[in-house]
C-alpha cells in the first residue's frame, strides 16, 4: 500500500493531524523507525492515580452483594490480562504495519531528530480486537444476567465491532471528511434496532411544573438521540487530538470516571435494574481502560506508535454505548465538558465561518523544542494562549488534569443537585 | 495503471435506481401493516444488490489508490459492508413485536396477550425474543470475519495463521449458544440405538466441531478459486442450494416428520411452532438473501472479463455466513453436503499441499496467449541433469572395482533417459490416478519416471476431462457440476435420514 498521502488540501476536522508528511516509500538509507519504548513508570503512576479511588470504593466504601462483585471481579481481572496481552501484541503489529507502509511523521518534532522517525499508525486496531476478545468471553463468566442482557452486550458490541471495522477502513482508505461524520450513526445501528429498553426520560424538578409531566416518552426521538450521542462522543474525542497520548489520555481519564460514577450508583442505588444496568456498564468500561493503559504506554511522549482513527472512534463508541445502555447520558456529556469545549470552540472553523486549514495544530519551534498557541479554535491552541509556551508533554499533562477535574466537578455538581434535579 | 470506470451508465443509474424505490416502497408497506418479514428481507435484498452495485464501481478508484495496484482488489469488504448494514437493519422486521411489546408497559398489557394468542397466520414468521441475541451474535461473527479478512489481505498474514481466523470469528456465536441454549447432544441413528441410547452428549466436542465448520467453509471457498468469478459463483451456486433446502421446512408437506434430532425447546413462547425446524429455516433465509443480492452484484463486476477482484475477504465472508446460518439452524451436516465439490477439491489437493508432491508457486490454470484458452498448469519433477550426475558419482565411487562392469553397462543405460525427483510409490500412485483419467502425466519414454503431472487441482482435472477452455466456460462448468452435486447431495440427505433415523430434520 502506497504510504499515507494526505495531501489534498481538505480544510476541515483533522482526521489524525500527527502525521502529516507525504512520504516517497522507504529512501535510499531506510528512514529509522521510532523505537517501541514502553513508558512503564508513567502507566503505573497514573494506574494507581486512577484506579486507586475505584478500588477503595468496590472494597471498602460500598456494600456490594456476592454475586455482582464476584462478577465485575471476574471481568477486572479479564481485564488485566487484557492489559499483557495488548501490551505484547502492539510490537508485532507495529511491524506489520510499517511494513505496509501504514506510518507517519510526528510533525511536533519536526526539525529534531524526533521528526524523521517513521511511526506506525492505526495501532487502534490491536485495541479493538483485544477489547472485543475480552468482552466476547466475558459473556461466559456472567453470573448475574437477566433475559434481556444477552441481547443488550450483543447490540453494544456489535455496534463497538462495526465501530472498529469501519474506522479501520476508514483508517485504510482516507475517506473524506463528511462520509466520516456519518460513521458512526452507521455503527449506531444494532444498538437502536434491537434496544428495546425504556424510551423515557425523568423531567428535572424544577421543569415539571411548565411541562407538566414527571416522565415523558420520547419514542423514536430517544432513538435518534442515541445516535447523534455516539456521532459527538466519536468525533468529539477526534477533534481534541494532535498532542502525543492526548486521544489515549483523554480515554482513560474518562473511563475511570465512569468506573467511579458506576460503582457509586451501585452502592448506593436499591433498585436492581439500575444496580444492573449499571454493572453492564462497567463490564464494558474495565476491558477499555485496561487496553487503553496498555496502548498509552507506546502512545505517550515520545509516541512510538500513533493510534489513528480506529481507536478513536472505537473508544467513542465504546463509552456512548455504555452511556445509552447504563441510563447515564447526562453524566457522561458533563465528563465530556473539555470536548464539548474544543467542539463549541472549533465551531466557527469547522462551520466554514473563519478559514480553516488542514491542520489546526500549535507551532513547534524545534530550537526551544516548545509549543506556542496559535489562532486556531482549539482547546489545545486556547490553553498555550492562555498559560504561555510549553512542552508537548506538560500541555498534554495539563489538558488531561483538565479533563479530570471536569470530572470531579461533575461528581460535586450530582452531589449538590442530587435531591433538587431529579 | 489502467483507468477504472467510477461511474454508474445510465442504464445502470436508472435500473438501481427504481429497483431502490421498489424496494423503499414495500419496506414502508411493510412497516405500517403486519406484513411478514419475509417480504421486509426480500425488500432489502434488493436495496443491499443497489448499494453495493454503486459501491462496488464508485469505490473502485479508491481501492487502486490504497493498494497500489492495477486493479481493485478487496472488493468483497465492500460487499460485507453493505450485507452488514442490511441484516442489521433488517433486526426490527422480525423482532418487531416483540420490541414493542417489550418496551410499552401500563396500557398495552393486551398487546402481548394478543402476540401470544396468535400463534399462526401473520405472526408466523417472527421470532421470540431469545432468538434476538443469537442474531446479534451472528452479526457479531461476520463482523469479526470481515475486520479479520481486511486484515489479511492488507497484511498477508501466514497460511497456518490464516486457517484459524474462522474460528475466532465464531466464538461470539459458539458463546452465546452455550449461554443461551446448551445443547450439545446429537441424536443417534436407529440402527445404533440399543446400544448407545437416544441421545448421546458431545460436550465441549460439539463446540469443537462447531468451530472445525467454521473453519472450513471459507477455506474450502477459498482453495476452489482463481479464476474470474470462481469464488462468488460457487458461493451463489451454494446460497440458492441451501435457500432452496430452507423453503422445502415452510411447506406444509413436512409437518407430518417432526421430531427434532437435536432437542429444541418445542415451545418457546411466541415462537411459530408449524414446525420446531422451521424457525431455524427462516433464520437462514433471513441471512442468506441479502447475501445472495450482494454477491450477484459482485459477480456483475467479477465475472469473466473480471474489472474488479473480491480478496480473500469475501471467501472468508461467504464461509462464515454459511457456517453461521448452519449452525444455528442445526443443518452443519446438510452444509457439508453441499460442500461435496470443495471437500473433492481439497482431499485432490492434498498431495501438493502436504509436499508429498511438489508444489509449484501458483497452480491455476495458464493462460495460452495465442489461442485465448485456459490450460493445464503442469508440476514439473524432473530431475536436473547436473544433479542426477552428481549422484550417479555418489553412487559409483563407492562401489568396489569388481562390480565396475556390471555398474558401467548401467550407468551408459540411464544417461540416455530423464529421471524423476519423485519416489517410486508416489510416481506409482500417480501412474494408477492416470490409468483412471484423473491426472495426466508425462512419463519419458526410456527410463518410464514420471516426470510432469498436470496440478492437483479441480480446475486442472476439469480442463484434463474436457481439455482447454475459455475461462468462462471452464466457471460455468464448474458451477454446474456443483449445482448438480448439491441437488443430488439434498436428494440423497431428504430420503436417505428417513431410514437411518424415524424423523427427517437435523
Amino acid at each position: 500500500m502506497a504510504a499515507r498521502k494526505r495531501a489534498s488540501a481538505d480544510a476541515s476536522t483533522e482526521p489524525k493531524p500527527q502525521e502529516k508528511q507525504k512520504s516517497q516509500g522507504p529512501t535510499p538509507a531506510e528512514p529509522p523507525t521510532a523505537p517501541l519504548k514502553v513508558k512503564s513508570g508513567f502507566i503505573v503512576k497514573l494506574s494507581l492515580l486512577l484506579l486507586g479511588p475505584y478500588l477503595y470504593l468496590i472494597f471498602r466504601h460500598y456494600k456490594i452483594d456476592q454475586d455482582l462483585k464476584r462478577s465485575i471481579l471476574i471481568n477486572a481481572g479479564l481485564s488485566i490480562a487484557g492489559f499483557f496481552v495488548t501490551l505484547k501484541l502492539i510490537p508485532v503489529a507495529s511491524r506489520y504495519v510499517i511494513r505496509r507502509n501504514l506510518f507517519g511523521y510526528d510533525i511536533n518534532k519536526k526539525g529534531t531528530p524526533g521528526g524523521t522517525l517513521r511511526v506506525p499508525e492505526s495501532l487502534g486496531i490491536v485495541v479493538g480486537i483485544v477489547y472485543l476478545v475480552l468482552a466476547i468471553v466475558f459473556q461466559y463468566f456472567n453470573f448475574t444476567s437477566d433475559s434481556n442482557w444477552l441481547v443488550e452486550y450483543n447490540a453494544a458490541l456489535a455496534s463497538i465491532c462495526f465501530m472498529t471495522l469501519l474506522g479501520f477502513v476508514d483508517d485504510v482508505l482516507d475517506i473524506p471528511w463528511r462520509v466520516k461524520l456519518l460513521l458512526p450513526s452507521f455503527a449506531a445501528l444494532p444498538l437502536l434496532m434491537a434496544y428495546a429498553g425504556h424510551t423515557t426520560i425523568i423531567i428535572p424538578k424544577p421543569l415539571i411544573p411548565y411541562v407538566g409531566l414527571e416522565i415523558l416518552d420520547l419514542g423514536w426521538i430517544y432513538k435518534l438521540y442515541m445516535g447523534l450521542l455516539a456521532v459527538f462522543c466519536t468525533n468529539s474525542i477526534n477533534i481534541h487530538a494532535g498532542l502525543n497520548g492526548l486521544e489515549v489520555g483523554q480515554t482513560v481519564v474518562i473511563a475511570s470516571a465512569i468506573m467511579i460514577h458506576n460503582i457509586m450508583q451501585i452502592g448506593a442505588s436499591t433498585d436492581p435494574e439500575q444496580k444492573q444496568a449499571h454493572a453492564f456498564s462497567i463490564y464494558l468500561v474495565q476491558p477499555l481502560l485496561a487496553t487503553s493503559l496498555a496502548l498509552l504506554s507506546f502512545n505517550w511522549y515520545p509516541s512510538s506508535v500513533f493510534v489513528g482513527d480506529t481507536y478513536t472512534y472505537f473508544a467513542g463508541m465504546t463509552m456512548a454505548v455504555v452511556g445509552i445502555l447504563g441510563h447515564f447520558s447526562e453524566t457522561l456529556l458533563i465528563f465530556f465538558a473539555p470536548q464539548v469545549l474544543n467542539f463549541l470552540l472549533s465551531l466557527p472553523q469547522l462551520s466554514g465561518f473563519v478559514p480553516c486549514p488542514r491542520h489546526r495544530l500549535p507551532r513547534f519551534d524545534s530550537k526551544s523544542g516548545l509549543l506556542t498557541g496559535t489562532n486556531d479554535g482549539t482547546l489545545v491552541n486556547f490553553t498555550l494562549r492562555i498559560l504561555g509556551r510549553m512542552s508537548e508533554k506538560s500541555l498534554c499533562t495539563i489538558l488531561l488534569v483538565f479533563q479530570a477535574i471536569a470530572c470531579c466537578l461533575c461528581f460535586l455538581l450530582r452531589y449538590f443537585l442530587a435531591g433538587w434535579y431529579k | 495503471m489502467t483507468q477504472v470506470k467510477t461511474s454508474l451508465s445510465r442504464t445502470e443509474a436508472w435500473s438501481l435506481t427504481t429497483l431502490s424505490l421498489a424496494s423503499v416502497a414495500i419496506l414502508v408497506q411493510t412497516f405500517q401493516g403486519d406484513g411478514a418479514p419475509l417480504v421486509a428481507s426480500i425488500a432489502f435484498s434488493g436495496l443491499a444488490y443497489a448499494l453495493s452495485y454503486a459501491m462496488i464501481r464508485w469505490l473502485g478508484g479508491v481501492f487502486i489508490k490504497a493498494a497500489n495496484m492495477d486493479r481493485p482488489e478487496t472488493m468483497g469488504a465492500v460487499c460485507a459492508v453493505v450485507y452488514l448494514l442490511a441484516i442489521i437493519c433488517f433486526i426490527p422486521f422480525p423482532f418487531y413485536k416483540d420490541i414493542v411489546a417489550a418496551t410499552s408497559g401500563g396500557g398495552n398489557r393486551d398487546l402481548v396477550l394478543e402476540v401470544r394468542q396468535i400463534e399462526t397466520g401473520r405472526f408466523l414468521h417472527r421470532f421470540p425474543h431469545g432468538k434476538l441475541a443469537s442474531y446479534l451474535s451472528a452479526i457479531l461473527s461476520l463482523q469479526s470475519v470481515v475486520i479479520l479478512g481486511v486484515g489479511d489481505d492488507l497484511f498477508d498474514i501466514r497460511w497456518r495463521h490464516k486457517v484459524l481466523i474462522p474460528a475466532f470469528a465464531s466464538i461470539p456465536m459458539l458463546i452465546v449458544y452455550f449461554v443461551d441454549f446448551g445443547v450439545t447432544s446429537i441424536v443417534i441413528p436407529t440402527f445404533l440405538r440399543p446400544y448407545l441410547g437416544e441421545l448421546f452428549d458431545l460436550g465441549w466436542l460439539y463446540y469443537a466441531y462447531m468451530a472445525a465448520i467454521s473453519i472450513f467453509a471459507p477455506n474450502s471457498i477459498n482453495i476452489l478459486a482463481g479464476v474470474n468469478g470462481m469464488e462468488v459463483g460457487q458461493s451463489i451456486v451454494i446460497a440458492i442450494l441451501i435457500l432452496f433446502n430452507d423453503c422445502l421446512y415452510l411447506s406444509p408437506e413436512f409437518l407430518p416428520l417432526s421430531l427434532p434430532k437435536t432437542p429444541l425447546p418445542l415451545s418457546t413462547p411466541g415462537s411459530s411452532s408449524l414446525h420446531p425446524a422451521t424457525d431455524s429455516h427462516l433464520f437462514s433465509i433471513y441471512l442468506l438473501l441479502p447475501f445472495l443480492a450482494v454477491s450477484l452484484s459482485l459477480l456483475n463486476h467479477n465475472w469473466y472479463p473480471a474489472r474488479v477482484f473480491v480478496g480473500d475477504t469475501y471467501c472468508y465472508f461467504a464461509g462464515m455466513v454459511f457456517a453461521v446460518v448452519a449452525i444455528q439452524g442445526h443443518f452443519s451436516k446438510t452444509l457439508l453436503l453441499l460442500l461435496i465439490p470443495q471437500i473433492g477439491n481439497f482431499i485432490y489437493s492434498a498431495p501438493q499441499l502436504f509436499a508429498l508432491v511438489p508444489c509449484p508457486r501458483h497452480r491455476l490454470p495458464k493462460f495460452n496467449a495465442r489461442t485465448g484458452l485456459l490450460e493445464n498448469s503442469w508440476a514439473d519433477f524432473t530431475l536436473p541433469e547436473e544433479r542426477f550426475r552428481d549422484e550417479l558419482d555418489a553412487t559409483s565411487t563407492s562401489n568396489s572395482e569388481a562390480e565396475s562392469n556390471g555398474h558401467a553397462r548401467k550407468k551408459s543405460r540411464i544417461v540416455t533417459g530423464r529421471h524423476s525427483t519423485l519416489k517410486k510409490p508416489v510416481q506409482s500412485a500417480l501412474k494408477l490416478l492416470a490409468r483412471f483419467h484423473l491426472i495426466r502425466i508425462e512419463v519419458d519414454s526410456s527410463t518410464g519416471e514420471v516426470l510432469r503431472a498436470t496440478n492437483m487441482t479441480l480446475l486442472n482435472l476439469w480442463m484434463v476431462w474436457f481439455g482447454p477452455m475459455r475461462e468462462d466456460r471452464l466457471v460455468i462448468g464448474l458451477l454446474t457440476a456443483q449445482a448438480v452435486c448439491g441437488l443430488m447431495g439434498l436428494w440423497v440427505r431428504h430420503r436417505l435420514a428417513l431410514w437411518v433415523f424415524t424423523v427427517d430434520n437435523w
